[in-house]
């Protein structure tokens, strides 16, 4: 049987987060994402540091927005996830649901 | 009017020192951006103390980074080859008989010496660490200053109790040399890499 390419917990949050917003995805909207539906409060700098590293391995891609006066002339950089982002999120999804099928919520 | 109101320029700082190019410059605009929705549902206040804890937490999260623990330790090592080198030079510059007559001409020596060595550290860093100059710019100010004084204080305090003031200022005239000298062989080589990638 072939090895499947996994992600790591926050990996795995990360794509999910970019995946659901589309193409509306960047450091403020990944972060409340992850707040709301994960109850997770992680720092902008580490979802970066994550998202760099998906990059990195091909999994999501980004570009520069425009940059707007409340955000103090900066640009946002916006993220998409690729297909193949979007395949070893499947995989990864299998591979829980094989582990968890037939335990007994905790 | 909400427009007038700007995150705290020292945070913001801090932060750039961690989230410049070539890492995440848009943490900057993300901050900004919460800031400013922060103001307009909870006011100043609020908005700059949620600025203030944000710009802390992402500090943190970037300082754990590889890429940023590699340019603190290379701006510490670096600042290590000074004594380790400095006194050998010194002990040979002794051997002159010369040197010791002309007044001052050992510490000129001496001063040029830290200096070569400085810009010779910098240039070779900023190309290994490159796109992070600043970044080991401002390391290497820091751990070298605090290095010396920590020595100083530890050495040399008959010097700041006035017996010896001259030696405490050409002291201090030294450190500054040093530093100048990285931050001109940092800034060179950024602005030459610069010129390359434009050209």
């Amino acid at each position: 049987m072939e090895n499947a390419r996994l992600l790591g917990g926050f990996e795995y949050l990360l794509l999910l987060a970019v995946l659901r917003l589309g193409e509306r995805a960047y450091g403020v909207t990944i972060r409340h994402e992850l707040l709301e539906r994960a109850a997770t409060d992680f720092a902008i700098g580490a979802i970066y540091t994550g998202l760099s590293r998906l990059e990195r391995k091909g999994f999501v891609e980004s570009w520069l927005g425009e940059p707007t006066a409340e955000r103090g002339g900066r640009a946002t950089r916006f993220y998409r996830v690729t297909a193949s982002g979007a395949a070893v999120v499947n995989e990864t999804q299998r591979a829980v649901q094989g582990m968890l099928e037939g335990l007994a919520p905790a | 009017m909400t427009h007038s109101i700007t995150p705290p320029k020292l945070a913001t700082l801090m932060l750039s020192f961690f989230a410049s190019e070539p890492d995440f410059p848009q943490i900057e605009g993300d901050l900004g951006e919460e800031f400013h929705n922060c103001l307009l549902a909870s006011g100043p206040q609020v908005a700059r103390r949620s600025y203030w804890r944000e710009a802390l937490r992402n500090m943190w999260a970037l300082a754990k980074r590889s890429s940023t623990i590699q340019v603190l330790a290379m701006a510490a090592l670096s600042v290590f080859v000074f004594p380790l080198i400095v006194p050998p030079f010194f002990h040979w510059l002794d051997t002159f008989y010369f040197v010791s007559q002309v007044a001052g001409l050992q510490l000129f020596l001496l001063a040029i010496f830290e200096m070569t060595i400085s810009v010779v550290l910098s240039v070779l860093l900023s190309r290994v660490l490159s796109g992070r100059e600043r970044m080991l710019r401002m390391t290497f100010t820091g751990f070298y200053l605090l290095i010396n004084m920590s020595i100083y204080l530890v050495f040399g305090w008959p010097d700041l109790l006035n017996i010896r003031p001259l030696y405490f200022v050409l002291n201090l005239i030294n450190w500054a040399l040093v530093v100048i000298a990285f931050w001109m062989g940092s800034v060179w080589t950024g602005r030459r890499k610069l010129r390359r990638v434009a050209g």
